[in-house]
């Protein structure tokens, strides 16, 4: 096995077959397992380019910013990222484990990904050819499956910030180091007058959950995006149910589909309450 | 006492946490190579062939080998060092890359090409009774197993019609249970189900192994019973048990899990190969390698008066033991009837044998199985009878002096931790809406055994005292405090040795909490052995009487004169006036004085999403007489802690008999935040046997599933006999 230590972008993107080592936080799992014998391995985690995180009205973390950073980086800002990212691991696998790896692994088990799905974020990829940015809804194609083409480096994700109405819920055996059974993002953006419900580990890729969305976006628009939204029961129930319709989840030794389903409602809910509360 | 009260810490504790402390992967012998072991894909198949010329190739690797190139070995089946034509589970070794470094050995063993011829294989217990299924063993394949190691408990074989891969029968029994469940006016029943387990130690397994000079073999281990390995090494190489010297290295945690896994193969490479070699599983290997705890499945009828009076328990349990034959089910038998009293009892228990890792030991076998079925019945029976479960069992409960199964009538504190939980404030606080409290009781055997031990006074007056039984859990600290107290130096003049096979006394296998209980009475022993024989020679140098004279300060002393005192160690190193001093101990203890314990859990829950978290945790034990309070504490916090990580969170999943939960990503120990604060409360009713003491390590580690469960019954009335308790158990 061959390793570069890349020193450049340049470097780093000179052979399309190496896989890249950032945080080591998925590649090394599989090597250890077996799964994974890379001939060539290039190690990104020094490189700045990769490390840039500038908050505004345009929000943009590097592919090679770790989950501290992220989580230093955006303090108050994009309050959905920032609960995705406290729940990954334990604070040695946050200090090593990178967004840009999230997304080039694209595991739907990933914890920033329905994060970046509800906030409709853009991936830069960049490669020799150059820059080409995809809609995170383009992105993702299957289990472990991306639009990222061999060669080509997650430079970093883009978003525009969408307001503090925003949750994160992760349903998990324990509270910490642990692979979601199901988790959510929702991202009400009061300003723009959208909403965006993803679902991770409930599917093959992450799922939007469309119709859900379409009822919430009712919910504002009658009680007024600029207002706190206290639905009704009924209401929230229905959410719940046609966010857990969206879902497509297996069963697996972490939990049934039945109990996936479920708690994709119950976190629906609960996400609607605490972002109808934030306006 | 006053050298024993308040205890100590841990002896090696500053070493340990220091990093000094050399494990058994620390070790480099000149020339040390590194040993890959190729493991088995399939559950079971037949080696056609394998390949090793592309592995042979790699720089670095020294030899490719399998069981071919070994001679043969008297051990059968899965338990064969290296598999020599069939494979019983995934995860068996098959070959051997033997290379100058790890990442030599770990390249060519990626290489290595098994040929197989899969087999049909059986991962279920109840399927593999069926008389189509395929034969797990096919014979009685005698492993390393032996079930004294952990406490007795005879199975009565039964060996006419036995269903299908069922290795044993056991059936106990007394009175008539038909009649007594006819008898009954309330009825509980229900099957329980308990999956496998990995012991989860720190240390994965790992030996080195070496050639020494006139046909030994030296063997480092961080084993829990070295002169077992000893012997164990011996029957597989076939060779004298002096031709086999066995190390104890410190153990990163063994809890049942390491007593001899690696050893012969490394034997056997080191013989063959002239040079140490060293064996270290991945974690990842350890969880396929390993010998973890069986699976069990119990169905069980318990039925009482409308006054709560017990009339009748009926088990039937069925033991999956994975490729091994094993050993729990008549240990299971003599706990399910320990703690009360039930006129009419039977038990029919079936080692069943399927194509899954071999499993054995972890702390308190068979015991955790047999309590979680039988306290969250007790439970369920107290609801129905609208009874406090702590009365309930009060009124069953086995009193001092009444019969023990095991006939003696020894002292026992089963009705003294009942009471002391009816007092304690995690028991008598309100319970807030949507909290739970639950209630479970916990028992183990305790010591039995022989046992001896040797004490030499050394120069500067120290004492070392000689063992033969390996500690795991600081057992050594407690058996220093025995020899300080008895000889009459601060624990400080004290170092314990667990001396090599080659100059070890007679000492159990650290197992089954035995060893203060067996090993501690033979150091006391052979302390006051020492003193006795250094009050000799003073009383003669310093011409006074044996009863006249006292220890202080390093020296022995005529009471009240000051003046007159000699050194110890000067004395003890004799000379022509005088022999030096030698201690000896050798004691044996006949009967086990059982330990019980009661643990009180609080539990919130979330009745949507069904998580739930412990927010209370309480742990009151009868310890016999206590030896170091300090270590004592330490084992109920993490024998509760490892019974709480069954009851939320660990199993060994299997799927077509792949493991599915082969690391820790997967296999969910629990984390600190899932853990509460443990209170511990230790009572001291001395046990009638050896030195007073009880067994400490096993008891804590019993009742956590069904203090849980019955927690959570409370908090939410829904009933959970399944372990982990999963979220998506507890939602309608």
């Amino acid at each position: 096995m061959k390793v570069t230590v890349a020193r450049s972008l340049e470097e780093a993107l000179a052979d399309p077959e190496a896989i890249f080592l950032a945080g080591g936080t998925d590649l090394m799992v599989g090597v250890n397992f077996g799964r994974e014998r890379p001939e060539h391995v290039v190690s990104i985690r020094g490189l700045s380019e990769l490390g840039d995180t500038s908050v505004g009205e345009r929000v943009r973390i590097g592919g090679g910013v770790d989950y501290t950073r992220v989580l230093d980086a955006l303090g108050e800002h994009s309050p959905a990222l920032v609960q995705a990212a406290r729940t990954i691991g334990s604070p040695q696998i946050r200090n090593a484990g990178t967004i840009g790896g999230n997304l080039g692994t694209c595991s739907p088990a990933g914890d920033t990904l329905p994060v970046l799905a509800a906030l409709d974020a853009e991936v830069i990829l960049r490669s020799p050819a150059g820059e080409r940015r995809v809609p995170f809804s383009e992105f993702m194609l299957g289990p472990r499956k991306s639009a990222r083409r061999p060669g080509e480096l997650v430079e970093a994700v883009e978003w525009l910030d969408a307001g503090p109405s925003q949750a994160f819920l992760k349903a998990g055996t324990r509270n910490a180091m642990v692979i979601a059974v199901a988790n959510l993002a929702l991202v009400v953006d009061r300003a723009r007058k959208a909403v965006r419900v993803a679902l991770g580990s409930v599917g093959p890729t992450i799922i939007r959950a469309l119709e859900a969305e379409d009822l919430a976006r009712g919910l504002f628009e009658e009680s007024g995006w600029e207002r706190p939204l206290r639905p009704s029961q009924a209401a929230a129930a229905r959410f719940g149910e046609l966010a857990a319709g969206a879902a497509r989840p297996i069963d697996d030794q972490r939990g049934s589909a039945i109990y996936r389903r479920h708690v994709v409602a119950v976190m629906a809910r609960r996400a609607l309450a605490r972002t109808g509360e934030v306006a | 006492m006053a050298v024993m009260a308040g205890g100590a810490r841990r002896l090696e504790g500053p070493a340990k946490l220091r990093g000094e402390t050399r494990y058994t992967q620390d070790l480099k012998p000149f020339g040390l190579l590194h040993v890959k072991l190729v493991l088995s894909s399939y559950p079971s198949a037949r080696i056609a062939g394998v390949d090793r010329q592309a592995a042979q190739a790699v720089p670095g690797v020294v030899a490719v080998l399998t069981a071919a190139d070994l001679p043969a070995v008297e051990v059968a089946g899965p338990d064969q060092p290296l598999a020599s034509d069939k494979v019983y589970y995934v995860g068996q070794p098959i070959a051997a890359v033997v290379g100058q470094s790890e990442g030599a050995a770990a390249d060519g063993a990626a290489l290595v090409a098994v040929d197989y011829e899969e087999l049909p294989a059986v991962t279920d217990p109840y399927e593999a009774m069926q008389e189509a299924a395929p034969k797990v063993l096919e014979e009685r394949a005698e492993g390393f197993d032996d079930v004294s190691i952990h406490g007795g408990g005879d199975a009565e074989t039964e060996p006419q019609a036995r269903p299908n891969n069922v290795s044993s029968v056991a059936n106990q029994g007394r009175g008539d249970v038909a009649a007594g469940l006819a008898e009954a006016e309330v009825l509980v029943e229900g099957r329980y189900l308990m999956p496998g387990v990995h012991q989860g130690f720190i240390e994965t397994h790992v030996t080195v192994a070496a050639p020494e000079p006139g046909g030994v073999i030296a063997i480092w281990s961080p084993t829990q019973g070295h002169r077992f390995v000893r012997d164990e090494v011996a029957k597989v190489l076939q060779v004298p048990t002096g031709k086999v010297r066995v190390i104890s290295m410190p153990v990163g945690g063994g809890f049942g899990g390491k007593v001899v896994l690696l050893e012969p193969l490394a034997a056997l490479l080191a013989k063959r190969l002239g040079s140490p070699v060293q064996i270290a599983l991945t974690r990842s290997e350890e969880f396929q390698v390993g010998r973890p705890a069986p699976a069990s499945y119990t169905d069980l009828k318990l039925g009482a008066k409308r006054d709560g009076t017990l009339t009748a328990l009926e088990i039937g349990m069925v033991w999956d033991n994975g490729a091994a034959s094993g050993w729990h089910a008549g240990l299971a038998g003599v706990l399910f009837s320990s703690p009360y009293l039930v006129p009419n009892y039977s038990y029919t228990a079936y080692e069943v044998s399927t194509n899954k890792t071999p499993v054995d030991a972890y702390r308190a076998p068979a015991g955790t199985q047999a309590f979680f079925a039988l306290e969250s019945a007790l439970d369920e029976l107290a609801l129905k009878l609208k009874v406090d479960p702590l009365e309930l069992r009060l009124k069953n409960a086995r009193r001092e002096g009444e019969k023990l199964p095991d006939g003696s009538r020894a002292r026992i504190g089963l009705v003294d931790v009942l009471e002391a939980a009816g007092r304690h404030p995690l028991y008598t606080a309100p319970v807030a809406d949507g909290e739970g409290l639950g209630v479970a009781v916990g028992g183990w055997g305790g010591a039995f055994g022989a046992a001896a031990a040797g004490c030499r006074v050394e120069p500067d007056g120290s004492l070392t005292v000689q063992v033969g039984t390996v500690d795991i859990s600081g057992s050594s600290t407690g058996l220093a405090l025995i020899a300080a107290e008895t000889f009459g130096v601060p624990v400080e003049r004290i170092q314990v040795e667990v001396a090599d096979t080659a100059s070890a006394p007679q000492g159990p296998v650290a197992g089954g909490s035995i060893t203060t209980g067996t090993v501690g009475p033979a150091v006391a022993a052979a302390a006051a052995d020492a003193r006795r024989q250094l009050f000799e020679i003073a009383a003669e140098k310093l011409e006074a009487a044996a009863e006249d004279l006292e220890i202080s300060d390093g020296s022995v002393r005529v009471k009240g004169v000051p003046d007159r005192k000699l050194e110890i160690g000067e004395l003890a190193m004799g000379g022509e006036a005088h022999p030096p001093v030698l201690g000896q101990g050798r004691t044996r203890i006949e009967r086990q004085s059982p330990a019980f314990t009661v643990h009180l859990c609080r539990v919130k829950v979330d009745r949507e999403t069904g998580s739930y978290r412990v927010t209370g945790y309480a742990a009151i034990q009868d310890v016999g007489r206590s030896i170091n309070p300090p270590e004592i504490e330490g084992q109920i916090h993490g024998g509760a802690v490892q019974g709480l990580g069954r009851a939320m969170g660990e199993q060994l999943h299997y799927e077509a008999g792949q493991l599915r939960t082969g690391s820790f990503l997967d296999y969910e120990l629990p984390t600190a935040d899932q853990i509460p604060e443990i209170d511990v409360q230790v009572l001291e009713i001395p046990a009638s046997t050896g030195i007073g003491t009880r067994g400490v390590g096993e008891p804590p580690a019993v009742p956590g599933p069904a203090a849980l469960a019955n927690a959570i019954a409370s908090a939410t009335g829904v009933r959970v006999r399944e372990l982990p308790i999963a979220a998506q158990l507890l939602i309608g």
